[in-house]
């Protein structure tokens, strides 16, 4: 045995790869967890949020339950970044009808066990007194609570969770190779993307939780492991339009469903079947006509509000075919590739949802244990994640700090009762009490505080971390402000720092493009006369790449 | 639904504090959402000329992060009080986003969710309010008729009893400020309606405006005194409805125009330029003793929330009156800073406000400031007693009748 | 209402067009519904920096004359002269015209006490708050000296303040370095340093304005000299945030003389104080000449038969007509207002012209996002903003046959499509230019 060999290498830092990370390394296992750009950046990042209790999977009993057992889970130990969320299902005509209230009785007794309302019928009225911008047209109206969850921020902790363990955890490290011996997997081989090196990292059992990239790393280890690929896109708006969220049949359908998500609303979601590569996957111009067409009939003045950009993810699917991607199941499977293909030493998940991620991480972990004579509970569903410690108090924290109490608010709200250590970092520094980031609220002590502790490395992660440039205005102010902090943090070269400023003006210019219109095209005038027409973006690499 | 079913959801809205947005407040959403965060507006709001920016994150903040929020619009207490309302920053704004609209928003939100963190020093007028339907405690009738012979006598002028018709054409609104704290003011308006011959009725029992409701988040109040208002002129049917305050101009002008009701609203100096016209006016002016230097301030809530054009018809009766030299302030339409209830939410930096107006009024070579608002008048006068200029301050309408009469 | 000259727009090219129509003595309202892309400036004049990203003119005068003749549709060109005429004249023409265009705005500024300094004849290189550099014609005088020539070989600190998040002395002096070492233009020596400003210690969040108006009161200032003249030692260069919101130049000279440096101002992002102070100047100098600015007036409608007869402005709840002799459209961008996505078209707002793409494609029934790059910076910028009106050679707005739609109705600055004032870096001469000509042309109709 190695004496740098990993018990187990875990790939992929979204939700179900840092879970698996979090349970292998509180379990004792000596884990690294690797993920090729940056935490929730996948699949995890362009969801709802939605941890649902499982009142899509009716079909499913064995789904609800887990789905239910695991919410309660979840409002235990990621306390901090799960809310609730009222919802009116908007009933718009007869058909719709029938296919709704047939269920209502199933779902009530799993709404119990996790403290949730029970289904309840409303009529247009009593519907439109809860939610004034619901149609008046609308028949009838269900109403249930569903919890919700920060999915970005749920990646990060589990990773946070893993290395508090004594995990090693690198994102921007992306595995370009299965190192395989006969029929086993020894380990792989990474690129880090930040500094171009390559080496091999050597480990007992490979976990593959890549999501839609699970068949790119089994295809590395000989292994055909085909997905159904489903592609889904959602539309964010600028600022809360419903008090609560709505749901209604879609044009097609389909379900649309219009959430409020902290200070932003997201309306989704789209269903196609993808078969090339998944890096490619856009927002269409039809996809955001769509959506908007389809809550038009519930929410009339939704057309009208301002969308800020549009996010895309790919569901990696059990690959179930000639079903619709609604009645396609959303349970996972956990494929032990020893067993089905006579390869030892790799492990790989197929489908799943957020909700579950955490039994998922554990139905895996139980494996990997049992596979290496390791005999350790799963705590995962009691040890708090890295701010659901303790309690939070945001008045007092406000005072004791002299900040204001809508900043204060902010920051707890990313990280819990972990706020203090956020803050205190003013005392020594009041000039880092200033905001960087007007629309999120987001100070340079949060920025700072995430370079240090959060595995921030560029403007994109801390958009992840701590919402920087995800309001309305998408980074165009807070952008060159927040370029000193990162070069300082980071070391940077202000070449490097640039080129961060301009690979993020990147990234939001994917969710920005199809659906610039109204005050976001004017958004874009000041976007582009700041950083092409004062600092001169446009040009500037022309005069790096001389020297 | 049964009726408890319907409170256990209202009850998980409330724990989630979750408040609606109502289809009348879509409008300004989506004006407000306009907001391109560009921060031009930080420049002109008159509290960050006293207040440091790390104290009061300013119009910018309540629109592109703090009107967003509405669970957790409570948080924005520490922010959202120090606004005057005073719209220059909607002014400047390449996209006139309506910040005090958002701030009355949040205001009422506010109200709703979180009661306890409304300003202690609102309470007393909001007791006054709920009691008396009036922003202070009113003074039995014989007393307040000899408080204002006794403030009409100071000022030379004479007493005329009101006039209470059933078929009149026009109402003369006071207000609170002139019924009970400025008596001047309404009997000065009484004197020059008389002089113009004005079908005019005065109306006892009218309360408030219901502006410092508004101010104050109390939106169901300010939604009774609306429709208490909507009552009594539909009763009196009368066409237009006069005020002499900017505040009141202002407000009853909203609530007409959400009501598409069919009487006008105006101070009455649109009353005299727009309904009299300015020729006739000048003819009701005989020779005046005395000649007198005057500049003008403008309030926010006529030039700003009314339009710029009552500045304009301020500045043209001043010009063409007799004996009476007009000199512009610098910058006439500053805010005075005792709008948005920050003269109570927070005197010294309200009275902080006002510090550079008065240098203004002091560099102009004016005797006299007059300004058509009861609020801006009080804020105006305090500080240049204090400042023990030499300069005095009057209400547009009392200098006026002074000059009618000549006193 | 009226008058014999309506502008619409009071930004750059607004102002400047009410300002040549004011002085043939003609009565002329400008009007202004809130503010566009003018305020928001740096506070350079650009005329033209780049022909492509990586093709940087030597000279505005240069620049003008290379686009007046190869590319029809920009402005700069279409000045010169119709369709037909010949690219050597049109070249010849429209420099002529930004030459006097350009004269006349920096006459105008210095009698409203804004000094402008620059040339046509030479482009010069400028910073800003990120070190990052772009070229540019004109500037502020608060700001000129601090181009980069002046810089090569000298001494030079970048001074800020702690707790002022737009502007970080420390990460601007980097990021300066290695700019003029990519350009080959060193310093002798870059240096940072924060600054002590009275009222500001251990403050967080500062904005500029609270800098700017500390630096407008002379005990104040005399103060920050003696800390700046402790912090900075013996730099040549110093430069500074801000320099002032009512004195800057005063300022400056003051902090010059307790210092020994040459100090100077940097180009800034919004919110912008240089930026504000150039509208007040071209404000100033337009009232000067008689001209009425009315801010708070919106126009929403206006009234045409097959001249424009009025239009209809909202102030505050009061709507009502205002009629002229001639208009001139200065609306702006999308920032301005002049132009605006409906229904996912681009459309113009007031009175509805027809408007095109750069090379002159019709864009009534194309799909915005058709405009758009899939890259964020572009080489050439986005179409998007490269569209607008079409205008003829005396700046009336045409539609497809090239026909004027109002022989009444002028147009000038961003509203006009053929150029990119972001990439080309050419905005405020665009708008100065087409302004003059705009005004002096409604103004010659009356």
């Amino acid at each position: 045995m190695r004496e740098d060999e990993y018990d187990v290498i875990v790939i992929g830092g979204g939700s179900s790869g840092a879970g698996t990370a979090r349970d292998c390394a509180m379990r004792g296992l000596k884990t690294i967890l690797l993920e090729r750009n940056d935490f929730g950046s996948g699949t995890a990042g362009a969801c709802a949020g939605m941890i649902s209790g499982g009142v899509k999977y009716l079909n499913e009993p064995e789904m609800v339950a887990m789905c239910t057992q695991e919410v309660v889970y979840l409002q235990r130990i990621a306390k901090h970044i799960v809310f609730r969320l009222p919802i009116i299902t908007a009933i718009v005509n007869e058909i719709d009808l029938k296919a709704r209230t047939s269920s209502k009785t199933d779902y009530s007794q799993y709404t119990a066990q996790r403290g949730a309302s029970p289904i309840m019928l409303l009529s247009t009225e009593e519907a439109r007194k809860i939610e004034p911008k619901l149609s008046d047209k609308i028949l009838l109206a269900a109403y249930l609570d569903e919890m919700f969850i920060d999915p970005f921020r749920l990646c990060l902790l589990n990773a946070l969770s893993a290395k508090n363990h004594g995990a090693d955890v690198r994102n921007y490290t992306e595995v370009i190779d299965v190192i395989r011996e006969g029929d086993r997997v020894k380990g792989v081989r990474v690129r880090d993307k930040r500094t171009g090196t390559v080496e091999e990292i050597r480990g007992k059992i490979v976990a593959n939780c890549a999501g839609p990239w699970v068949p790119r790393i089994s295809k590395m280890a000989g292994i055909n492991q085909p997905l159904r690929l489903n592609k889904g896109s959602h539309i964010v708006f600028d600022r809360r339009i419903t008090g609560v969220g709505v749901v209604c049949r879609a044009l097609d359908g389909r379900s649309a469903y219009l959430f409020p998500h902290f200070d932003t609303t997201i309306l989704g979601t789209t269903a196609w079947d993808i078969f090339g590569n998944p890096d490619d996957a856009e927002t269409s111009y039809d996809d955001v006509e769509y959506l908007i067409s389809s809550m038009e009939v519930a929410v009339p003045s939704i057309r009208e509000a301002r969308i800020i950009r549009t996010m895309c993810g790919v569901r990696p699917m059990i690959p179930e075919w000639w079903v619709s991607e609604d009645d396609a199941t959303r349970n996972f499977r956990l494929v032990d590739h020893e067993e089905r293909d006579g390869v030892s030493g790799l492990v790989s998940f197929e489908g799943g949802k957020l909700v579950i991620y955490r039994i998922m991480a554990e139905k895996m972990t139980d494996l990997i244990c049992q596979k290496l004579g390791v005999d350790a509970e799963c705590r995962t569903h009691i040890e708090p994640l890295p701010g659901a410690e303790g309690e939070i108090d945001i008045e007092r924290w406000a005072e004791e700090y002299n900040m204001p109490t809508h900043t204060v608010g902010r920051i707890a709200s990313r990280h819990g009762s972990n706020t203090p250590e956020v803050l205190k970092l003013t005392r020594e520094n009041p000039e880092y009490r200033s905001t960087l980031c007007v629309c999120e609220s987001v100070t340079e002590a949060e920025i700072r505080y995430s370079l240090r502790n959060e595995f921030a490395t560029c403007l994109s992660d801390l958009r992840r971390r701590v919402r920087l440039g995800m309001g309305p205005c998408q980074g165009t102010f807070c952008t060159f402000k927040a370029l000193a902090v990162i070069a300082d943090e980071l070391g940077l070269t202000p070449e490097q720092a640039h080129r961060n400023a301009i690979e993020f003006a990147q990234e939001r210019w994917k969710g920005k493009r199809v659906i610039l219109r109204g005050d976001q095209v004017s958004e874009e005038e000041l976007n582009q006369a700041i950083y092409a027409g004062v600092a001169n973006y446009d040009s500037l690499p022309n005069c790096w790449r001389r020297d | 639904m049964p009726e408890k079913e319907m409170k256990h959801i209202e009850g998980i809205l409330k724990e989630e504090d979750i408040t609606l947005i109502e289809p009348d407040e879509e409008e300004a959403y989506r004006k407000i959402e306009a907001c391109q965060n560009c921060g031009l507006c930080l420049a002109f709001c008159p509290i960050l000329e006293v207040l440091p920016h790390e104290s009061y994150s300013g119009p910018r903040s309540i629109t592109s992060e703090l009107s967003r929020t509405v669970r957790e619009f409570w948080k924005a207490k520490d922010v959202v009080y120090y606004c005057t309302l005073c719209g220059r920053c909607q002014e400047i704004c390449s996209k006139n986003v309506p910040v005090p609209r958002a701030v009355t928003l949040i205001r009422a939100k506010l109200f709703k969710q979180r009661r306890d963190l409304v300003p202690k020093s609102f309470e007393t007028m909001l007791e006054s309010l709920h009691e008396h339907g009036l922003a202070f405690e009113p003074a039995a009738e014989d007393e307040r008729v000899e408080r204002a012979k006794g403030r009409l006598e100071m000022l030379g002028l004479p007493y005329v009893p009101d006039r209470v018709e059933s078929n009149a054409e026009v109402l003369y609104f006071p207000g609170c400020q002139a019924d009970i704290l400025l008596p001047e003011i309404r009997e000065s308006a009484k004197l020059v309606l008389e002089k113009l011959g004005a079908d005019y009725t005065l109306l006892p029992g009218l309360k408030c405006c219901g502006l410092p409701s508004v101010l104050m988040g109390d939106s169901e109040m300010a939604d009774e005194l609306e429709k208490d208002f909507l009552e009594k002129v539909k009763n009196l049917g009368v066409k237009t409805v006069v005020t002499t305050c900017a505040g009141c101009t202002a407000t009853l002008e909203g609530i007409r125009q959400r009501n598409d009701a069919d009487f006008m609203v105006k101070h009455v100096i649109e009353y005299i330029v727009e309904d009299v016209g300015k020729e006739k006016f000048r003819e009701l002016f005989g020779d005046h003793p005395g000649r007198v230097t005057v500049t003008l301030h403008a309030p926010c809530h006529l030039d700003r929330h009314v339009g710029k054009y009552t500045t304009d018809y301020a500045e043209e009766i001043l010009e063409m009156l007799p004996g009476v030299e007009f000199r512009r302030l610098e910058d006439p339409e500053r805010c005075c800073g005792a709008g948005g209830l920050l003269n109570l939410y927070n005197p010294r930096v309200s009275k902080a406000i006002v510090r550079k107006e008065i240098e203004d009024i002091q560099r102009s070579g004016a005797q006299t400031v007059v300004t058509p608002c009861p609020l801006c008048l009080v804020q105006i006068d305090q500080a240049l007693f204090k400042k023990k200029a030499k300069q005095e301050a009057l209400d547009y309408t009392v200098f006026l009748a002074k000059r009618l009469y000549g006193a | 209402m009226r008058a014999d000259v309506l502008v619409i727009g009071a930004g750059a090219a607004g102002l400047t067009a009410a300002r040549k129509a004011a002085e043939k003595g003609l009565s002329v309202l400008v009007v202004e519904k809130g503010s566009g892309a003018t305020i928001q400036s740096s506070g350079v004049i650009d005329v033209v920096g780049y022909l492509l990203p990586d093709c940087m003119f030597a000279s505005a005068s240069q620049g003008v004359r290379t686009l007046a003749s190869v590319y029809r549709r920009h402005p700069y060109s279409i000045i010169g002269g119709g369709w037909e005429t010949e690219p050597e004249v049109r070249a010849q023409r429209s420099e002529k015209l930004v030459r006097e265009a350009l004269r006349d705005f920096v006459d105008a500024m210095r009698s409203a006490g804004v000094g402008v300094l620059g040339s046509l004849d030479e482009n010069i290189l400028v910073t800003n708050f990120v070190g990052t550099f772009k070229p540019t014609c004109f500037c502020l005088s608060t700001i000129y000296n601090g181009n980069l020539k002046n810089l090569e070989g000298s001494s030079v600190v970048f001074v800020g303040v702690k707790g002022f998040p737009k502007y970080d002395p420390k990460f601007c002096a980097d990021s300066f370095r290695h700019t003029t070492s990519c350009l080959r233009t060193e310093p002798k020596s870059v240096d940072h340093a924060y600054l002590d400003i009275p009222g500001l210690e251990g403050r967080s969040d500062i904005l500029q304005v609270e800098i700017a108006r500390r630096m407008d009161d002379p005990e104040t200032l005399r103060r920050i000299g003696e800390n700046l003249k402790r912090t900075v030692g013996t730099a040549e260069y110093i430069a500074l945030p801000t320099a002032g919101f009512v004195s800057p130049e005063e300022n400056i000279r003051t902090l010059e003389e307790v210092t020994g440096a040459t100090v100077f101002e940097l180009p800034s992002f919004p919110p912008s104080v240089p930026g504000y102070r150039l509208v007040k100047g071209l404000e100033k100098a337009s009232q000067s000449a008689g001209v009425s600015v009315r801010r708070g007036y919106k126009v929403v409608a206006a009234n045409c038969d097959d001249t424009v007869k009025s239009v209809r402005v909202e102030v505050g709840r009061k709507t009502f007509e205002i009629e002229a002799d001639t208009f001139v459209l200065a609306t702006g961008g999308f920032l301005g207002g002049g132009l605006r996505e409906e229904g996912d078209f681009l459309r113009e707002s007031i009175f509805k012209l027809p408007v095109y793409s750069g090379d002159g494609a019709n864009l009534e029934e194309t799909y915005l996002v058709r405009l758009l790059s899939q890259e964020v910076f572009p080489d050439c910028g986005h179409e998007l903003f490269s569209s607008g009106i079409r205008v003829n050679e005396n700046l009336q707005p045409v539609s497809d046959g090239g026909e004027p739609v109002y022989s009444n109705l002028y147009a000038a600055g961003s509203i006009i499509s053929g150029y990119n004032y972001m990439t080309e870096k050419s905005g405020m001469g665009v708008a100065l230019t087409t302004g003059y000509l705009a005004g002096l042309n409604a103004a010659s109709q009356v």
